[in-house]
């Protein structure tokens, strides 16, 4: 198991467990793609996460409502539930 | 806003959490927070684009590790306190559709090895007295986010169940001299007729004490008074256990059964709790399926529950029903 914490923007902290050797490679790539992801929404961008990589990529209709528009879509303003 | 109030007839505390108030309420699944955050998308908590588990402090927390002041000034009969301790979101699939009884063994087995690891480093706070980790399911249960999770409660104090829970122990282990969950758990495997599943070194059993419908306790058959205390064995069996129950749960009326499941462990507070029985209880609220089951007068205002059938018919509907999957998987 490996374990790898982060602090998020508002300072709380986040721990990615990892298992496989795959997952803990997507893990840390997929956590540096999403923080170029949220640089481009927030214009910030945490310390340590700046890989850039491309995990698995986006799973269209993992959410079942479209991945890949979501994908797609322009860069949107964090979510209020968020 | 969050602070203790002491509750005096209860005598246990109460957490005021105004704040709460503002979480969301449901969104909808394209403003999901709990889902990874996929490129070009708005961020959610989890600035991932895929994840195995995740763990991380709750947005909307009842305690906190640095709590404010109590917004009012307390008297001797009515004490405060700061709100300290930790609430945690336990995240343990990317999809937003998922459900533990879809995950496989081994993921189930990665879960328990990750609420282990939650109660050594929660636990190991000085304020923290007690770690109690749960998962709230459905609408019926009152979640306000659909995505799976669970969630983790540090309290700086031993909440009243657990404390009863320990009380009646160590009483019974004083009079007997034996640990009351070992009996308990050789009296269901004697009577038999209550069992849902028999693993290698757990047991799930509709307790002959139910309160909810089709409640479900899983024991170690060895004395463990937390997850730390199982080795790998014994965690896989929890897995499977677990895997074979909420299945069950899920097949029984055919669609994901809400429910709420509570890990009852030892304190940490430092005290000897060594006569205290680790388990997990799930706690269903369907009755039928379509009917629920509600906390009213007697069982919120008296703490008397009134069940509509017996532990011994509700396990009967459990066990028919047959549970087949691949451990490998």
């Amino acid at each position: 198991m490996e374990k790898r914490r982060i602090i998020k923007d508002d300072g709380r902290y986040l721990i990615f467990y990892s298992f496989s050797k795959d997952a803990r490679r997507a893990a840390a790539q997929g956590q540096g793609a999403a923080g170029t992801a949220r640089a481009c929404a927030t214009g910030r961008v945490n310390a340590g996460t700046d890989a850039g990589g491309n995990a698995r990529g986006p799973e269209a209709g993992r959410r079942g409502n479209g991945g890949a528009d979501a994908a797609a879509a322009e860069p949107k303003e964090p979510s209020p539930h968020v | 806003m969050s602070e203790l109030r002491w509750h005096p007839f209860l005598q246990t505390w109460v957490i005021s959490a105004t704040h709460r108030q503002d979480r969301p309420h449901l969104p909808p699944p394209e403003y999901c927070p709990l889902c990874p955050t996929l490129p070009g998308a708005y961020p959610t908590e989890v600035p991932a684009e895929d994840y195995e588990i995740v763990v991380f402090q709750n947005k909307f927390p009842s305690l906190r590790p640095d709590p404010p002041p109590p917004g009012i000034e307390g008297t001797e009969l009515y004490p405060v306190a700061p709100a300290a301790g930790e609430c945690e979101v336990v995240l343990h699939s990317a999809d937003h559709y998922g459900t533990l009884a879809e995950e496989s063994v081994t993921h189930l087995h990665n879960l328990i090895d990750v609420w282990a690891d939650r109660f050594v480093e929660l636990g190991g706070r000085p304020e923290v007295d007690y770690v109690l980790v749960f998962e709230n399911r459905g609408d019926a249960v009152g979640v306000t986010l659909h995505h799976p999770h669970g969630q983790i409660y540090a309290y700086p104090f031993i909440p009243p169940l657990p404390a009863r829970e320990l009380a009646a122990s160590r009483d019974h282990f004083e009079r007997h001299g034996r640990c009351l969950g070992c009996d308990v758990v050789a009296e269901e495997r004697s009577a038999a007729r209550r069992i849902v599943h028999d693993d290698q070194h757990f047991v799930a059993f509709v307790p002959f004490f139910a309160r909810f419908p089709f409640e479900v306790h899983i024991f170690p058959k060895a004395h463990r008074t937390a997850l730390t205390d199982l080795d790998r064995d014994e965690r896989r069996s929890l897995a499977r256990t677990l895997k074979t129950v909420l299945m069950k749960y899920d097949a029984l009326w055919g669609f994901p059964l809400p429910y709420m499941m509570v890990q009852h462990a030892r304190p940490t507070d430092g005290g000897d709790h060594g006569h205290f029985h680790f388990h997990i209880e799930f706690y269903p609220l369907h009755r039928t399926a379509t009917k629920l089951k509600y906390l009213a007068g007697s069982e919120t205002g008296a703490g008397t529950f009134i069940v509509d059938a017996t532990a011994e018919s509700m396990a009967e509907k459990l066990q028919a029903i047959p549970v087949r999957f691949d451990e490998a998987g």
